[in-house]
């Protein structure tokens, strides 16, 4: 098969399809009346050794048709835009193979302008069922969008390949669940302990209210309490911090893997077609190693969980002694001798 | 591939009552026979529900499947739960049948059901390859039903149509006893592909030998009939889907015939005979084993006779048989119905309708026992399911050409896409 695509300048291939150098500007900054798009339209036919004419009457009966999307404006002041532009170009090369109006509204109606382009620059004639799957691919996802938890950033948009997918969507996807699961249980955690301090002074404090107990050493009593509480919060923050960074960076250094290795099987397969399977394989041996290594790092993160988990414990049992140890005391406090009407009124 | 009419009885007469014909669609010997190439994905349930001995024998299934297909055929593995995951990208089975070991262990139970995107995926990896040259064909097993992405049956089955009009066919094999059963056939029948059913997981294993027997051994797809100058009031009695003059029949493997029954009131039979010369004109659009349309054509003369000697001639065996088998399918589909409505009482009177039936017919007796059973234990889900199929299955299938009647040890020998069966949801044992 006679490879006809331009190869690119090196250099960073951006998110979204590789695309000829006047796509690529079109994209950006396409937009005008019908005449106009008429114009670039045969313009681009050429760019793409499609040989196809056209003019406005064709244009306005393909809106008509639903093969091309209305316009922003109707009537003379009509814009239109590269979208427009693309799936008239499309239809007149799906005609040229043909196809009925019918069948390609159905598609130039229903994906994405990325697959419209992605068609444009195929060569080769293309499969009915595959402009079936395109539409109903697009379909499905425009109405099952998943929901974000809020305040987390939405992850990378998979990169678009005619190859099939490799389930490396599904494991950035995993690894997205499990960071938010991990947040959401240790934020869980340490509300817990701080409820559990707070409930704690508020026991202390409302029983002090009920005692007259020598004012210096409840004042020593709370303050000794209150460091107490302290030293476990600040203690067990700085403990929640460490693995909370250590995961978010094995997920970025993941993450970052598993973007490059996509990367390099889009271009490989792009440029060198089919010539490169063998390659493709190792890649995804690769991303399979890889796969089984972030299993790995998960089991190694629930032991690590369970280990918090039961020093957690250790910890709320040490400070549940230390509180019943003044508890106790209060209690002797309170034992002792009333102290004499002056003292009382003196320490209020 | 040879067009056979059968009258119920040899003649027409001047009377009420109706006329049945049967138009078997035959596979002739064909020396030198060369099964079309296939393109075969394997879309597998692992949600949740399929751990352990289920998802073992489906793995099972497909290490035995990818033996018994040609070197230069292309097959591919799906697995989904609420994500999609290509376990196996669709490849020749010579170059994939080796990275079969090494991928057999990331086919793992996980979460919910999003059976369509399961579906999709595999339609995508074959979309490039459809032509007539090749067969492509998703085979979409799920234990469970459609609860994650796009679940309206309807619309699913909408999609599953034109992508088997536009050349890749959908064959669905239910596990279990929770899956939604009304679903998976309708998708099979929109996909124009067969559907299967097994209740455990040792039962799967004679579907997907029934499947790759039949697709070993294609020698006529796309089978489309039509029928022309045919009387008023005909009625096709298989429910078959419609095309666009016709219907669709299935497709027919050497050594098979598939059959449909014709009723008609037995004097419009007469007026038509004698307005056009012939009773009825069948015409038959195939694609074959390289991927050519063949037309075939044939009609029906009968002579005319008076109403007692019309009555003294003997019905004829095979039309009889398939008149009662189609009843005994209309029987089995009330059952279903009053059975998910909890009317036992009334499962128990449709039983003993079917009795009646199976006194002359061996398959429709032998396929009681289990029924009994069923509603003993008044179970619904379960006898939904073994009624959808088997009701299914009778008016449906491919027999072999001089089918004799049913014997289990006979049918135990058949090929296993031409099995009859006892139950549905079970192996054959024996």
């Amino acid at each position: 098969m006679p490879i006809t695509f331009k190869a690119r300048a090196a250099g960073r291939i951006p998110s979204g399809l590789p695309m000829f150098k006047v796509m690529d500007r079109l994209r950006s900054d396409f937009q005008g009346s019908a005449d106009a798009l008429i114009l670039k339209a045969q313009e681009l036919a050429k760019t793409l050794q499609l040989h196809q004419e056209g003019n406005e009457r064709l244009l306005r009966h393909y809106v008509s048709m639903g093969v091309v999307d209305k316009p922003s404006r109707e009537g003379r002041d009509a814009l239109y835009g590269f979208r427009h532009l693309v799936q008239f170009v499309a239809a007149r090369r799906l005609l040229a193979e043909g196809y009925s109006l019918t069948k390609i509204a159905g598609f130039t109606s229903a994906v994405t302008t990325d697959i419209l382009t992605a068609y444009l620059e195929k060569p080769g004639p293309t499969s009915e069922a595959e402009l079936l799957v395109a539409a109903f691919r697009s379909e499905h996802t425009d109405s099952n969008a998943t929901a974000r938890v809020a305040g987390r950033s939405p992850p990378p948009r998979p990169m678009h390949s005619r190859a099939t997918g490799m389930g490396m969507v599904d494991v950035m996807h995993e690894m997205r669940e499990m960071e938010e699961r991990v947040h959401d249980q240790i934020t869980r955690l340490q509300r817990q302990v701080h409820a559990m301090v707070d409930d704690a002074i508020r026991d202390v404090g409302s029983q002090l209210q009920a005692q007259h107990a020598d004012p210096l050493a409840l004042k020593q009593a709370v303050g000794s309490l209150a460091k107490l509480m302290d030293d476990a919060t600040r203690r067990f923050d700085h403990m929640l911090q460490k693995p909370l960074q250590m995961i978010e960076k094995q997920m970025d250094q993941q993450r970052y893997l598993f973007e490059e290795a996509y990367k390099q099987k889009d271009m490989l397969e792009q440029i060198f077609g089919r010539l490169f399977n063998k390659q493709q394989h190792d890649v995804r041996g690769f991303l399979e190693e890889q796969t089984k290594g972030f299993g790995e790092m998960l089991a190694l993160q629930r032991r690590f969980q369970q280990d918090l988990g039961s020093q957690l414990d250790r910890f709320h049992s040490e400070v549940n002694a230390r509180l019943a140890t003044l508890e106790s005391r209060l209690d002797t406090l309170q034992d002792l001798p009333p102290p004499t009407p002056q003292t009382k009124e003196g320490a209020a | 591939m040879k067009i056979v009419i059968n009258p119920v009885r040899p003649a027409l007469c001047d009377t009420a009552g109706d006329f049945h014909l049967l138009v078997r669609l035959q596979s002739e010997p064909e020396p030198g026979f060369r099964r079309t190439p296939l393109n075969l994905v394997l879309v597998i349930d692992r949600s949740g529900s399929m751990e352990g001995s289920k998802l073992e024998e489906a793995k099972r299934c497909l290490s035995d499947l990818m033996g018994r297909l040609h070197p230069t055929d292309h097959v591919g593995v799906v697995q989904y739960d609420d994500q999609v995951d290509t376990v196996l990208p669709l490849g020749a089975v010579e170059h994939n049948s080796p990275l079969l070991a090494a991928i057999l262990p990331r086919l793992r139970a996980g979460g919910s059901t999003n059976l369509h995107a399961g579906w999709l995926r595999a339609a995508e990896m074959l979309a490039p390859l459809t032509g007539r040259e090749a067969a492509c064909h998703i085979i979409l097993l799920s234990d469970g039903n459609a609860n994650v992405g796009l679940t309206d049956p309807v619309r699913i089955s909408a999609h599953v149509a034109a992508l088997a009009d536009a050349g890749v066919t959908t064959t669905t094999v239910g596990l279990g006893t929770d899956f939604n059963e009304t679903l998976m056939t309708t998708i099979a029948k929109a996909g124009r592909g067969s559907a299967h059913y097994g209740e455990r997981a040792i039962d799967l294993a004679e579907t997907f030998d029934a499947e790759i027997g039949l697709y070993s051994q294609l020698q006529w797809r796309n089978v489309d009939l039509q029928i022309s100058n045919g009387p008023a009031d005909l009625t096709l009695l298989n429910a078959y889907a419609r095309s666009e003059h016709g219907w669709r029949l299935p497709a027919v493997a050497l050594g098979s015939e598939c059959w449909a029954l014709l009723r008609m009131p037995l004097r419009q039979a007469l007026r038509a005979q004698r307005e056009h010369g012939t009773v009825l004109a069948v015409q038959v659009r195939a694609t074959d084993a390289q991927g050519t349309q063949q037309l075939f054509s044939a009609s029906l003369t009968l002579p005319e006779v008076s109403p007692l000697d019309y009555a003294a001639l003997p019905m004829h065996e095979l039309v009889a048989r398939r008149m009662n088998e189609i009843a005994a399918a209309d029987l089995q589909l009330r059952i279903r119905d009053a059975a998910l409505g909890g009317d036992w009482h009334h499962v128990e009177a449709l039983l003993g309708e079917l009795e009646l039936l199976g006194r002359h017919e061996p398959w429709v007796a032998a396929s009681i026992a289990f029924t009994r059973q069923l509603m003993r234990e008044r179970d619904e889900q379960r006898m939904s399911k073994e009624m959808l199929y088997k009701s299914s299955r009778m008016q449906t299938r491919l027999s072999s050409i001089e089918e004799p009647l049913f014997s289990q040890r006979q049918d135990a020998e058949e090929q296993a896409f031409l099995r009859r069966k006892m139950t549905e949801g079970r192996r054959t044992e024996g």
